[in-house]
C-alpha cells in the first residue's frame, strides 16, 4: 500500500505498528493506515487531547459489547508516549487502487455511482442491525452518515463511533434531527435521511426534492420510509432500529415486482384501511423479541402495508375521513401505542431481574414452605406474589394489544378497559425498587430447601449464629453485675457525699477514676436495657451489640468491679464517718 | 438551510464566514451561467467567476455598499460584466477593444443578467417554500407544477387521495406567491412573476 496524505506530524507509533500512511483527519483526531507484526493491515487512529475523555469512554464502552458483524472492531487502545489516546480498529476495504488508497464507504461508493436500490436496502439493513445492537445495550452511534459506513471485506460495519455525545448534540447537520428525542431516534433518522440521499442522488440539503428521474414503484417502496423516518413530527419516526429494519425489510422484498401490488396490499384492502399506528414497530418487535410468536415476515410486512396504505401525514385533513382514520389519528390513540411500544421492553421480563429465576425459588417455596415465607415477611410475600400475577396479566394483555389481530377499535377498547397503561407504570415502578432483600432470602432460602439442609428464615439463621449466641450471653451477665463499686456496699452515695463535701482531702485522680466507673456502669446498665427490650428486633440487637461496643464496656467495668481500690475506699469510709460524727454533733 | 437574500446580505455585512460560503454557494451557478452566455469556455468561465467573488469580497470583506451602489443586482452584475471584459481583453492582447465593441457585446448583457438573475431568485424562494411546507406537500407541487404531472397521476404515484395532493399543491403555491411578492418588495426591479 502506497504512503498517500502528508507524513509530517506523523506520531510515534507503539514498537508493534508500522505506519503506512495518514487516511484521514477530523475534528476528533487523524486516522492512520499501519501494518502490525503479522503484516496485517490496521487503521490507527489518534485522538486530539481535547476528545479524550470523550472518545476513551466511548471505545471502553463499546469493547465491552459482545462483537457484531456491523460494527467496527476495535483491536487496540493505548496512549502514545506524548499521552495521546489512541486505539486500532478494522481497516475499510482499498476503492482506489494500488498507488492510491481510497476508503471504501458508502460516500465514496455514492459519488462514484448510483446504487441500485436493492444493494442499498442491504446496505441500511446492515447499519441498521449495527446501530440497533448499539442500542439494546444501552448505546448509539450518535454521527451515523455515509462516509461513518465503511466495507471490510465487503461487509458494511458501522465506524468512528467517536464522542458518545447526548441525543441534543449528535450528528451532522442534515443527518440529525433538529428534535432528537434519544439516540435511538438520531440514528434511526440519520439511517432514513442517507436511504434519501443515496437513493435520490441528492444531497441532504436538497430534502425531500424529488430527482430528476426516478422509478415510480421504488419512490413507491422508499418515499415512506424516508419521509416518516424524516419527520419533523418525532412521533412519526421510527422508535427502534428493528422497525427500521422491517420496514427496509419490506422495500427490498417488494423492489422487484413489476406491480406494487403486494400481498400486503391485499392484506390492506381486506381490513379496509388502518392497522394500528405503529404496529410495524409492535409486530415487528413481536417477531424479534425472545419469545417465540406465531407471525410470519410477510404478516409483518402486510401490518406494515396496511399501516400506512391510506394514512395522511402532515396536518392536512381531507373532508372525508372515516372513523377508522380519526381513531387512527386521535391523540388518544396514538397516546396508546406509543405505551404499547413503550412496554415492549417489559415483556421481555417475567422477574425482578429478567431471568426469572427469583420468581421460581419464589413458587416454589410458596408451594413447599409457605409457612417459612409467612414467617420471613408476611406483608412483603403478599406484595411480591400480586406483582407476579401483574406480571402474568401484563403479558396476557400486550400479546392481545400488539397482535395484529385486533382492529384498532378493540385496542383501543381493551387498552382503556383492561388499565394498560397503570399497570405498565406499575409493574415498571416495582422493577426500579425491587425489594432486594426479600427476594435474596427467597433465594436462599429456596436453595437450601432444594439441596435437603433446614429451611430456616434469615431471622432464624441469624439467632442460631455464633455472633448472637454470643451477643446474648453478654447481655444476660451484664445483669448480673450489680449496680455499684465493689459491690459489696453501697458505696455510691457514700461516694457522692464525700466527693461534695470534702474533695480537697482526695486524690483527684482517684475521684475522677470513681466517678468515670459509675459513668460506664450507668451507661452499661441503660445499653443493657435497650438491648434486652422484646420491643427491638434480633437484627437490630445483634447491630446495637456490635456498633456500641457492649462487649468491651461490660468487660471493662467488670474489670474494675472486680479489683476495686480498697485503700482509696477506705479512706472515703473514714471521711463520710467523720462528717457523719460532725453532723450528730452538731444535732 | 436557505437564507432569504437581505438576510444572507446583512450577514455578509458582518463579515460572517458561512455567509461566504453560502453565498458564493447560492450565487455561483448564476455567475457562471452569466458568463457563458458571453462564449466563453468553461474553463475560463470559472477563472472568472473566482475573479468576480474576489471582487465581491474585495480586500477580505463585503465589498457592497448600499448607498454608492444602487440595488444589490445591478451591482454584481456590473462587476460580471467588468470581470468578462477584462478576460476578453486578455484574450486580444494584440487588438484594442473600443469602447464601442464592447458595448456591441455587452448591448444585450443587463437583460441577460437580469433574466438569469430571476431565475436564481425564484430558485431561492423555491428553496424557501420548500423549508416551510411539509414534505408530502412539497413532492406533490414539484411533480404538479414543475414536472407538469397531473393532479391523479401524482396522486397515484404518491399514494395519496388526488383531492389531497391538490390542497398541498395550492398551498405551495400561495406560499410561493408570498415569498416572491416579497421578494418585489425588496427590489421593485426584480418584477417577479410566479407563471
Amino acid at each position: 500500500m502506497a504512503v498517500i496524505g502528508e507524513l509530517h506530524q506523523i506520531p510515534e507509533l507503539p514498537e508493534n505498528f508500522q505506519l503506512i500512511g495518514r487516511i484521514g483527519r477530523g475534528g476528533a483526531g487523524e486516522v492512520f493506515s499501519v501494518q502490525d507484526v503479522t503484516g496485517k493491515h490496521l487503521a490507527f487512529k489518534r485522538i486530539n487531547s481535547a476528545w479524550q475523555q470523550h472518545e476513551f469512554e466511548s471505545i471502553r464502552a463499546l469493547r465491552a459489547l459482545p462483537a457484531h458483524p456491523a460494527l467496527t472492531q476495535i483491536f487496540h487502545a493505548g496512549v502514545l508516549s506524548d499521552n495521546d489516546f489512541y486505539y486500532t480498529m478494522e481497516l475499510a476495504d482499498n476503492a482506489g487502487d494500488e498507488r492510491c488508497y481510497m476508503a471504501d464507504t458508502l460516500a465514496y461508493r455514492m459519488l462514484s455511482r448510483q446504487i441500485p436500490l436493492d444493494e442499498l436496502c442491504r446496505i441500511l439493513l446492515d447499519t441498521a442491525a449495527g446501530a440497533g445492537h448499539l442500542h439494546n445495550n444501552g448505546l448509539f452511534h450518535g454521527d451515523i452518515k455515509p462516509e461513518n459506513i465503511i466495507f471490510v471485506n465487503g461487509q458494511v460495519k458501522l465506524a468512528d463511533f467517536g464522542t458518545v455525545k447526548s441525543p441534543s448534540s449528535a450528528g451532522t447537520p442534515g443527518f440529525a434531527p433538529d428534535n432528537p428525542q434519544s439516540g435511538v431516534d438520531c440514528d434511526c433518522y440519520a439511517i432514513c435521511k442517507i436511504l434519501y440521499c443515496a437513493w435520490s442522488g441528492l444531497d441532504e440539503s436538497m430534502y425531500p426534492s424529488l430527482p430528476e428521474t426516478f422509478v415510480p414503484a421504488e419512490l413507491k417502496l422508499v418515499r415512506r420510509i424516508y419521509l416518516d423516518g424524516c419527520a419533523e413530527n418525532f412521533r412519526r419516526r421510527f422508535k427502534s432500529a428493528e422497525s427500521l429494519q422491517n420496514a427496509l425489510q419490506f422495500c427490498l422484498d417488494n423492489i422487484s415486482k413489476p406491480q406494487f401490488m403486494t400481498p400486503a396490499r391485499r392484506y390492506a384492502l381486506k381490513l379496509g384501511i388502518g392497522a394500528a399506528v405503529g404496529v410495524l414497530a409492535l409486530t415487528g418487535a413481536f417477531v424479534a423479541g425472545n419469545r417465540q410468536r406465531n407471525m410470519s415476515a410477510n404478516r409483518v410486512a402486510a401490518a406494515y402495508e396496511a399501516d400506512r396504505a391510506g394514512k395522511i401525514y402532515g396536518e392536512e385533513k381531507t373532508p372525508e375521513l372515516s372513523p377508522r382514520e380519526k381513531l387512527l389519528e386521535s391523540s388518544e390513540y396514538k397516546q396508546a401505542i406509543s405505551v404499547i411500544e413503550q412496554a415492549r421492553w417489559l415483556y421481555t421480563y417475567n422477574d425482578y431481574w429478567g431471568g426469572g429465576e427469583a420468581r421460581k425459588d419464589f413458587e416454589y417455596l410458596l408451594q413447599n414452605h409457605p409457612d417459612k415465607l409467612a414467617e420471613l415477611d408476611k406483608n412483603k410475600m403478599q406484595k411480591v406474589q400480586k406483582f407476579y400475577q401483574d406480571m402474568d396479566k401484563f403479558h396476557t394483555l400486550y400479546e392481545q394489544l400488539a397482535s395484529g389481530e385486533i382492529t384498532p377499535e378493540e385496542r383501543i377498547k381493551l387498552y382503556k378497559d383492561s388499565g394498560f397503561e397503570e399497570l405498565h407504570e406499575s409493574l415498571r415502578k416495582n422493577l426500579t425498587r425491587p425489594d432486594a432483600l426479600f427476594l435474596s432470602s427467597v433465594v436462599e432460602m429456596a436453595s437450601a430447601a432444594k439441596s435437603g439442609r433446614p429451611v430456616r428464615t434469615p431471622r432464624e439463621e441469624l439467632m442460631q449464629s455464633r455472633a448472637y449466641r454470643d451477643a446474648c450471653r453478654f447481655i444476660e451477665l451484664s445483669g448480673k453485675l450489680g449496680n455499684d463499686y465493689q459491690n459489696i456496699r453501697p458505696m455510691r452515695k457514700i461516694f457522692e457525699t464525700v466527693f461534695e463535701r470534702c474533695p480537697e482531702q482526695l486524690d483527684p485522680k482517684k475521684v475522677q477514676n470513681v466517678q468515670k466507673f459509675y459513668q460506664d456502669l450507668d451507661r452499661l446498665h441503660a445499653l443493657r436495657q435497650e438491648l434486652a427490650s422484646e420491643e427491638i428486633t434480633p437484627e437490630e440487637r445483634l447491630k446495637l451489640f456490635q456498633t456500641s461496643g457492649f462487649r468491651g464496656l461490660y468487660n471493662f467495668v467488670l474489670s474494675r468491679s472486680l479489683s476495686p481500690d480498697h485503700l482509696f475506699v477506705n479512706k472515703v469510709l473514714q471521711l463520710y464517718y467523720k462528717l457523719e460524727d460532725s453532723s450528730t454533733a452538731q444535732d | 438551510m436557505y437564507t432569504t437574500r437581505s438576510t444572507l446580505l446583512r450577514r455578509l455585512f458582518n463579515n460572517d464566514e458561512i455567509a461566504w460560503e453560502e453565498f458564493f454557494d447560492s450565487y455561483k451557478e448564476l455567475l457562471y451561467s452569466v458568463v457563458l452566455q458571453h462564449n466563453i469556455d468553461p474553463a475560463a468561465a470559472d477563472d472568472v467567476v473566482q475573479q468576480t467573488m474576489i471582487a465581491v469580497f474585495n480586500g477580505g470583506h463585503f465589498a457592497y455598499d448600499k448607498n454608492k451602489n444602487g440595488t444589490f443586482r445591478s451591482w454584481l452584475g456590473g462587476i460580471v460584466r467588468h470581470k468578462v471584459i477584462d478576460y476578453l481583453r486578455k484574450c486580444k492582447p494584440t487588438e484594442v477593444l473600443k469602447d464601442d465593441d464592447i458595448a456591441d457585446d455587452f448591448s444585450g448583457a443587463d437583460e441577460l443578467f437580469m433574466k438569469e438573475y430571476r431565475q436564481h431568485v425564484l430558485k431561492l424562494a423555491i428553496d424557501e417554500m420548500r423549508s416551510l411546507v411539509t414534505p408530502e406537500a412539497f413532492e406533490a407541487f414539484q411533480l404538479c407544477v414543475l414536472r407538469n404531472m397531473s393532479d391523479n397521476d401524482a396522486a397515484e404515484l404518491l399514494g395519496a387521495k388526488p383531492n389531497t395532493v391538490t390542497i398541498r399543491k395550492r398551498r405551495c403555491l400561495e406560499t410561493l406567491r408570498k415569498i416572491i411578492a416579497r421578494l418585489n418588495l425588496e427590489d421593485p426591479e426584480l418584477e417577479l412573476v410566479w407563471p
